[in-house]
């Protein structure tokens, strides 16, 4: 089965941590424990492919900023998330793309951009064509979700798969028209 | 007028001119103990003259409120004027001194305690009078490597104990007659005891023959002259298991001293004062070696050696004052102190092969014994611990424990015991948390307007019961609390109303001593520190009204309960409205003649509100600037590596449990300032091992200090300080830096540390590494942070009404257990200090780790010394 690292990107505050923990428990249990091994471990089954996902969610740790390199450098896929309610954390990730890029080395790195807490429109402060905006100059797919209300979460895990398999399809593309000049 | 009280009163005036707050609340509080030592405190004019002095400087000193300095002069010398009308009564005996002055008000310190319920041997059996158990280190098993079949292997084991034990009670007795002459008698006892024992085990084993074992034992009498007589009380005893019976069996018949130094005796009914005093010091010293030998014809196939030496000292002292035959006051204080050192020698060749183990230090205790409810001590306790390892090479493996407990207790207060921990990873190791226990009475938490608690006067608030049901003024909240069932068998606390989990806390009888932590350390989940101290003084005064044993036993373990948290409060807390709280609530104590239970808590407030920290003490120097500047290679790797755990483990030890709540739930800078100062240290030295690095001009100086980052970062890790290690390395891996050419050498030598920073499974291989460090120890908090946040992420704050008989706002505490069991963890590194001085000569070369380029420059200098494929494309 497939592989893939992901890892989770966004200021404090924006729902990261939710959106984890509804994607990797999907069914109710009483007992949430974050230190055992396999707590970020997730098989997801995305166009008849199953694959598992490592998910690597920095909630907690923003704050360590010279962390954010290592965490950058573990990943294959990127969720970078802000929240719809708050315009400081869609300002926060506005650099994000290019710092994944210059850490990673590569244009091509497969990033999806997500505006969680999309339940709480009434106190919506980013409106939905500003991050389809920011999606498009990255060229990334975007979407919308609530984590408290599991609204498109496992929707938004299935797209960042399908971004990794796609780039990394194309990069083998590149690689064997490379090796050919 | 008493000298002391004079004298403090003076010291006070003068420091008043100062305005230095600390040293006028220091001299406040030497006042409030003179008189309350020397004067009769159920003076009730006195009591208010006192309350209005305590307002007045709270005022200005707590609060920072502009106060005339007149007022408090007047205030202190109306203080003065009633303590000379109302000296102690001792010299002017009352037909009864319990009567009450005040009858709404209960006098809590003039109960006679029970004489032979409290005292310093009932302390010190539960502190001394342990028996150091018998050592058994694990020695690696060699097994037989040859095939030889035919061969004679011989084991030998021999177990050495070597015992020393002493003890000088002194026992002085004053008696002070009415005409005024003193009556002076001393005893005296001293014991030493000496013992050695030996056993020896040798076990043959032969081909196809059973194995055959001998022992022998020698158990020498090994005690020297002075003991030879001790030895004909016991020599008829050869099983000496416990090696304090003889001792205490010993005391009765030994070298007693009776010295009358003034001989007449008291006349009968008259009403004197005496005192009585005992000091008592206790010298232990047992030494137990264990060594093994393994031969096969004669020739030696392993061989292993350990040893132990555990060492105590205790010194304790108790005076009691009598007024005619009633006890009117005992206080005592001591000190004990445990040692013990660990020396494994093992075989060349052999990796460490005992397996490792995290040191489980006890908790900052409060001694006394629970069951009794008629208790009267307030003992403290600290453990300060700290963890020396002298060398940690495969010959000789040394540990080294210290305990030291320091403890005061005066004939009042509220006790609690040690606590037991290893339940706790039992309990959550638990995966069927599915069975609650419904609570026996449902009391929802009536969701009334929510309001802000604020300050509550409680010097003026009234103590009346309530016309509805207030679960803070039961007795016993057990019937309110949702507890986990197993097989009918009732575990561990679930969840609950909010007052009935505040209630339980107190209620030490029942509740278990790690339920009681957990909710200490995890209440401001739900309830804040205001909120809840007021509701535990509302609680305290309620029980303290009545007359019953079982409400005052209440009364005192709220009373404790209300030191712990001030005890433990952060400076966040520490407003205008705690403050104003707990200052009130002190004077209410004084009101009621509790001086005891006021200063207790006058003093522990006031240590809180001294506790400033200040930065620059750790960062900073107050060296000049060196003529010629330092550089990186100016010192050793190790002396660096120290300076960086100084600073780190400075830094560490202020972070509160409370702040990593708060922060995996709001992220507040100003909330979690301690932990804000610790992220930025990690942070700053990141980025400053970066600068030292990509700044140099050459391949070859970026090279020579990259090596001696890695250096010190091997010796770290050999210190257990992951914080500056996990910095140092996410400063290497960094792409700017790795993104660079590095030679070969460099590349090996980091090999074994780019593996600890893998982020798979949940940081498995750091949470391996953690696990295995020993203490002392400075953990990298991002992942503490982390489980936290994951841990209120993923558990509701209150348990679903479906699943609680439709009540609703019951606190899920299994989520608070989770949080405790991570705070726990990191509590317990916190035991542990590094022995490590300053050094200012290092500190000043890190200049608070400012030398440092932003993450672009980083970046523009990483692409100058190696251009980017990607963008010579465009």
């Amino acid at each position: 089965m497939r592989e893939f690292k992901v890892v989770v990107l966004g200021s404090g505050g924006v729902g990261k941590s939710a959106l984890t923990v509804q994607f990797v428990s999907s069914t109710f249990i009483e007992k949430y424990d974050p230190t055992i091994e396999d707590f970020y471990r997730k098989e997801i089954e995305v166009d008849g492919q199953p694959s598992v996902l490592e998910i690597l969610d920095t909630a907690g740790t923003e704050q360590f900023s010279s962390m954010r390199d290592l965490y950058i450098k573990n990943g294959q896929g990127f969720v970078v998330v802000y929240s719809i309610t708050s315009q400081q954390t869609f300002h926060d990730i506005r650099n994000m793309k290019e710092q994944i890029v210059r850490v990673k080395g590569s244009e091509n790195v497969p990033i999806l951009l997500v505006g969680n807490k999309c339940d709480l429109s009434h106190q919506r402060q980013v409106r939905s064509e500003e991050g389809l905006a920011l999606a498009e100059s990255w060229s990334c797919p975007f979407t919308e979700c609530s984590a408290k209300n599991n609204q498109n979460v496992n929707v938004t895990f299935a797209e960042i798969v399908r971004e990794m398999n796609y780039v990394q399809s194309r990069s083998r593309q590149s690689k064997t028209c490379c090796s050919l000049m | 007028m008493s000298k002391e009280i004079d004298i403090s009163i003076r010291y006070l005036e003068n420091v008043l001119s100062t305005n230095n707050s600390t040293l006028i609340l220091s001299s406040t509080a030497a006042v409030l103990e003179a008189v309350s030592k020397n004067c009769d405190t159920t003076n009730v004019d006195l009591k208010r003259s006192i309350i209005s002095l305590l307002r007045i400087i709270d005022k200005k000193c707590f609060l920072n409120q502009e106060v005339d300095t007149n007022q408090i002069k007047f205030s202190l010398q109306e203080v003065g004027k009633l303590s000379v009308k109302c000296p102690k009564s001792s010299q002017k005996p009352k037909a009864d001194p319990k009567v009450k002055s005040n009858a709404e008000f209960r006098e809590i310190g003039t109960v006679p305690p029970n004489p032979e319920e409290e005292n310093i041997d009932n302390l010190l059996s539960q502190l001394n009078l342990k028996k150091v158990p018998s050592f058994s280190p694990a020695f690696p098993d060699i097994g037989d490597d040859s095939d030889d079949e035919n061969g004679v292997t011989t084991k030998q084991k021999e177990e050495e104990r070597a015992e020393q034990h002493g003890q000088k009670v002194c026992e002085e007795e004053v008696v002070k007659l009415p005409d005024g002459r003193e009556i002076r008698m001393k005893k005296t006892k001293t014991v030493n005891v000496k013992q050695t024992t030996k056993h020896v085990t040798i076990s043959t084993k032969s081909a196809n023959m059973p194995e055959v074992s001998r022992t022998f034992m020698n158990a020498r009498k090994g005690f020297d002259e002075d003991e030879e007589e001790e030895n004909t009380n016991f020599g008829g005893s050869s099983n000496m298991r416990d090696p304090f019976e003889r001792f205490r069996s010993m005391l009765q018949d030994k070298d007693e001293k009776i010295e009358a130094i003034e001989g007449e005796s008291t006349e009968p009914g008259t009403p004197g004062s005496s005192s009585k005093s005992k000091t008592i010091e206790r010298t232990s010293e047992v030494s137990q070696k264990v060594s093994e030998k393994k031969e096969k014809d004669g020739r030696l196939l392993a061989e292993h050696e350990a040893s132990k030496l555990d060492k105590s000292n205790l010194f304790a002292k108790q005076v009691d004052t009598y007024q005619g035959t009633s006890l009117i006051d005992r206080k005592g204080e001591g000190s004990y102190e445990e040692n013990t050192l660990i020396r494994s020698a093992l075989p060349q060749n052999s990796e460490v092969a005992t397996p490792p183990k995290m040191h489980v230090v006890e908790y900052m205790m409060m001694f006394g014994d629970d069951k009794k409810n008629n208790e009267n001590e307030y003992l403290k306790g600290t453990t300060i611990s700290s963890y020396v390892r002298l060398n940690n090479n495969l010959t000789t493996h040394e540990e080294q424990f210290k305990k030291k407990i320091q403890f005061e207790f005066s004939t009042a207060g509220t006790s609690s015991t040690t606590i037991d921990l290893d339940n706790l990873s039992d309990l959550l190791n638990q995966t069927d948390f599915n069975c609650l226990r419904p609570p026996a009475k449902y009391l929802e938490d009536t969701p009334r307007i929510v309001e802000l608690p604020k300050a509550i006067d409680w010097q003026r608030e009234s103590t009346t019961t309530p016309q509805e049901k207030d679960l803070l003024l039961e007795q016993d909240a057990a019937e309110y609390v949702i507890f986990r069932e197993k097989e009918g068998k009732v575990l561990e606390v679930r969840g609950g109303p909010k007052d009935a989990l505040v209630v339980y806390a107190t209620q030490s009888s029942h509740s278990s001593l790690l339920y009681q932590e957990a909710f200490l350390i995890t209440f401001r989940t739900f309830i804040s520190a205001l909120e809840l101290v007021n509701k535990l003084i509302k609680r305290y005064l309620y029980m303290s009204l009545a007359h019953d044993s079982q409400s005052e036993s209440i009364a005192r373990h709220t009373f404790s309960v209300i030191v712990r948290i001030i005890d433990e409060v952060t400076q966040y807390e520490l407003d205008v409205d705690l403050i104003t709280s707990v200052t009130s609530f002190v004077y209410r104590l004084i009101h009621e003649g509790n001086f005891t239970y006021s200063r207790i808590l006058r003093t522990r407030l006031l240590d809180r509100i001294k506790d400033h920290f200040d930065i620059h003490a750790v960062l900073g120097t107050n060296l000049c600037k060196p003529k010629k500047p330092h550089d990186l290679f100016d010192f050793k790797s190790a002396e660096i590596a120290c300076q960086l755990t100084y600073i780190d483990s400075q830094l560490y030890h202020r972070i509160e449990s409370a702040e990593l709540l708060w922060w995996s739930q709001e992220q507040n800078e100003k909330k979690s300032k301690n932990l804000v100062n610790f992220t930025e240290q990690f942070n700053n030295l990141s980025f400053w091992v970066r600068t030292l690095i990509i700044t140099q001009s050459s391949q070859k100086e970026r090279e020579r200090h990259m090596m001696k980052f890695v250096k010190i970062m091997k010796h770290l890790r050999e210190m257990c300080n992951f914080n500056s290690y996990l910095a140092i390395l996410s400063a290497i891996m960094s792409t700017p830096l790795a993104r660079l050419e590095w030679s070969k050498n460099i590349k090996d030598a980091l090999k074994e540390h780019t593996a600890v920073m893998d982020t798979a499974q949940s940081y498995k291989n750091y949470r391996a590494l953690l696990q295995t460090a020993k203490p002392p120890c400075v953990p990298y908090i991002g992942i503490i942070l982390q489980d936290l946040t994951f841990v209120h992420a993923g558990n509701p704050d209150t348990i679903p009404s479906d699943r609680c008989n439709g009540a609703k706002n019951m606190i899920n505490f299994l989520k608070r257990w989770n949080q405790f069991a991570i705070l726990d963890s990191i509590r317990k590194l916190k035991k542990w200090n590094y022995d490590i001085k300053k050094n200012d000569i290092v500190v000043q070369y890190f200049n608070g780790f400012k030398d440092r380029v932003d993450e672009e420059r980083t970046w523009q200098l990483s692409h100058q010394i190696k251009p980017s494929n990607r963008k010579s494309k465009t």
